[in-house]
């Protein structure tokens, strides 16, 4: 879901950029995002005529807004307004303004991270109101599966099986929710939840971790049908390009890679991660998994809540 | 109580629960017995109780006339019932029998021994009071009801204190006191004492199941890897959970409650529990599913309670 810019967020953003910078300045700018931008292309004037500042805002703020780069325009006046560009300090007004009207959309500009994050009660969206579909980021995806479905299936009442996957993916997504994770797809017996912020794999591993000890304490305390329930876990780091519809995540190479994990190389109420994930975690998380070679070359580490004896 | 058990065996003992006071001595020791045994056990391994169990028995009581039971590492016995019908107390066996080996399995056979009587419900016993229900709906401020009580308490690093000054360390317990609050919330869990790093939270109890229990499990489960977003410190945790009637009054009026419950809860949290540990006293055990019973490590007795302890999860 985009974000929605309503018209007074746009008149703030021009006349932020009409009163802070000249029409050489706001283009060099726009080129930062989209480095082929021609303003005088854009609004259909020849070169060698002269366009007023106020204008060539607009014209830049709404470029911006129709091909989904607002977010990033904006983080980018924030960064020249405390940092100056090229050399240059810039006083860019209207800033709070602009960052107060966004946070009623649901958007917290974070200072550390330099982006935009999602205010979990306000919006949750698909791609976290920032990623722009097929564009490359950074991402920790994690594969969840119920293990032998069409066995449970087959031992319990059907409507019975459907409401427990219910509540349990509640459950689920609650957790991932907190953590600041998305759920892309679900579909039937498994789903693909995504992690983006800069802590995600973090973030991701114990989602995980609580998904699987939820599972265990539903099993002893709240399972109502006739067998266990399990869950396999993988999850992977990538770059890798960001598609809001499940046909183009499911085509994709790192979608192909984690189901293979997942399927393959991931226990029953276990989780496995990639070195990637394993060697971004403090050692507290760390010592949990342990080293698990499955297929050969893939070096991947496995967790399964076991007890001291 | 005090535990007599004669074994030349002495080297499979080395598990037995530390709470427990044995006294293990091999049969060419019986100079050394001392003082007066509340039961004692035999080693099949030292004497045959196969056959004769009778003589045996009568053997054994001449050298302390208390109740005796067996214990069988080899699974030699057959048909351990004929002991029991021939005046034996107990018979346990396998590799793994310490773990039964618990200061609650030692009263209930002490009372089978004594009564011939089948041990009575304990759940019966404690629905004595009333239960608080299943929410805080019907709860009433001076009025005493059943809940599920949990101490528990963030041991924070030595060092934190020096790191952080008192105004960091005030902080990060107001956060500490929102996670709990936060956490348990959804069990209708409710911050009702706290003292820093020390907290209790009270449960609803149905009378039926202690949903206490699964909400504390989640806790301990969680605690290796709980951080709030913005926790920065490790900290580890000691919980115990208990089940008995107190006098509720809000949280704000907590100070003049006289409750022996609460007393004894803090003593089990400050005196017995161990960080990154988790116990539940007996009351709660019983709500505590079969199918959870294999990951109770061992039962001590504390003060007149017996507290079953949690393994560590990995």
């Amino acid at each position: 879901m985009s974000v929605r810019i309503k018209e007074k967020l746009l008149n703030s953003t021009v006349k932020a950029l009409s009163r802070s910078m000249d029409i050489k300045v706001m283009t060099h700018v726009a080129r930062n995002i989209i480095p082929s931008y021609d303003l005088h292309k854009r609004m259909q004037i020849p070169a060698t005529n002269a366009i007023p500042n106020r204008d060539a805002a607009r014209q830049i703020v709404k470029d911006m807004r129709d091909w989904d780069y607002f977010l990033p325009f904006i983080c980018l006046l924030i960064n020249i307004s405390q940092r100056g560009y090229h050399g240059k300090s810039y006083s860019i007004p209207h800033i709070t303004s602009i960052l107060h009207q966004l946070e009623e959309e649901g958007l917290i500009y974070h200072i550390q991270d330099q982006h935009f994050r999602e205010n979990p009660q306000i919006r949750r969206s698909h791609n976290w109101g920032i990623l722009r579909e097929g564009e490359s980021y950074p991402f920790t995806l994690m594969k969840l599966d119920f293990v032998k479905n069409s066995s449970t299936v087959r031992k319990n009442p059907k409507d019975l099986v459907k409401k427990c996957y219910r509540v349990l993916r509640q459950e689920m997504v609650d957790i991932l929710e907190f953590h600041q994770g998305r759920q892309w797809f679900w579909e039937g017996d498994g789903g693909v939840f995504a992690f983006h912020y800069s802590n995600r794999n973090r973030s991701a591993v114990v989602t995980a971790l609580e998904i699987q000890h939820r599972m265990f304490l539903f099993n002893h305390f709240r399972n109502p049908l006739n067998n266990p329930v399990q869950l396999r876990i993988a999850l992977l780091s990538r770059q890798s390009e960001y598609w809001s519809q499940k046909g183009a995540i499911r085509q994709s190479e790192v979608y192909l890679k984690i189901e293979k994990q997942e399927s393959n190389c991931t226990e029953a109420g276990g989780i496995t991660i990639s070195n990637e994930v394993y060697s971004h975690l403090e050692k507290e998380l760390a010592r949990l998994f342990y080293p698990y070679e499955k297929e050969e070359g893939e070096k991947l580490y496995q967790y399964k809540l076991r007890w001291e004896s | 109580m005090r535990i007599l058990i004669l074994s030349s065996q002495k080297e499979l003992f080395e598990g037995i629960p530390k709470g427990l006071d044995v006294h293990l001595l091999a049969m060419n020791q019986l100079d050394l017995l001392q003082g007066e045994y509340r039961m004692a056990y035999i080693d099949q391994m030292d004497k045959d109780c196969k056959s004769q169990c009778r003589n045996t028995l009568k053997e054994l009581k001449a050298i302390a006339d208390i109740p005796w039971g067996v214990i069988d590492f080899k699974r030699k016995l057959k048909d351990p019932l004929e002991l029991i019908f021939h005046g034996w107390a107990d018979y346990l066996c396998g590799k793994d029998l310490l773990k039964r080996f618990t200061a609650a399995r030692l009263q209930d056979v002490l009372y089978f021994h004594e009564n011939k009587q089948p041990i009575p419900l304990k759940k019966q016993h404690i629905l004595e009071g009333t239960p608080s229900g299943e929410n805080w709906e019907k709860v009433q401020e001076d009025h005493e009801y059943i809940f599920g009580m949990l101490y528990v308490e963030a041991v924070p690093d030595k060092n934190m204190e020096a790191q952080l000054g008192e105004r960091g360390i005030e902080q990060l317990q107001k956060e500490w006191q929102k996670l709990l609050q936060d956490f348990f919330d959804p069990w209708f869990g409710y911050n009702w004492i706290n003292n820093g790093w020390a907290s209790v939270i009270l449960f609803p109890f149905n009378g039926k199941k202690l949903h206490a229990i699964e909400a504390a499990m989640e806790f301990y489960l969680n605690s290796p890897i709980f951080r709030y977003p913005s926790y920065t410190h490790n900290l580890k945790y000691r919980q115990v959970l208990h089940l008995s009637k107190t006098l509720y009054r809000n949280s704000d009026n907590t100070s003049n409650i006289i409750s022996e419950a609460l007393n004894d809860l803090f003593h089990m949290g400050l005196y017995h529990a161990v960080e990154g540990n988790f116990y539940l006293t007996d009351p709660a055990m019983i709500y505590l599913p079969e199918s959870l019973h294999n990951i109770v490590e061992e039962s001590r007795d504390f003060e007149g309670h017996i507290i079953h302890n949690f393994k560590l999860p990995y």
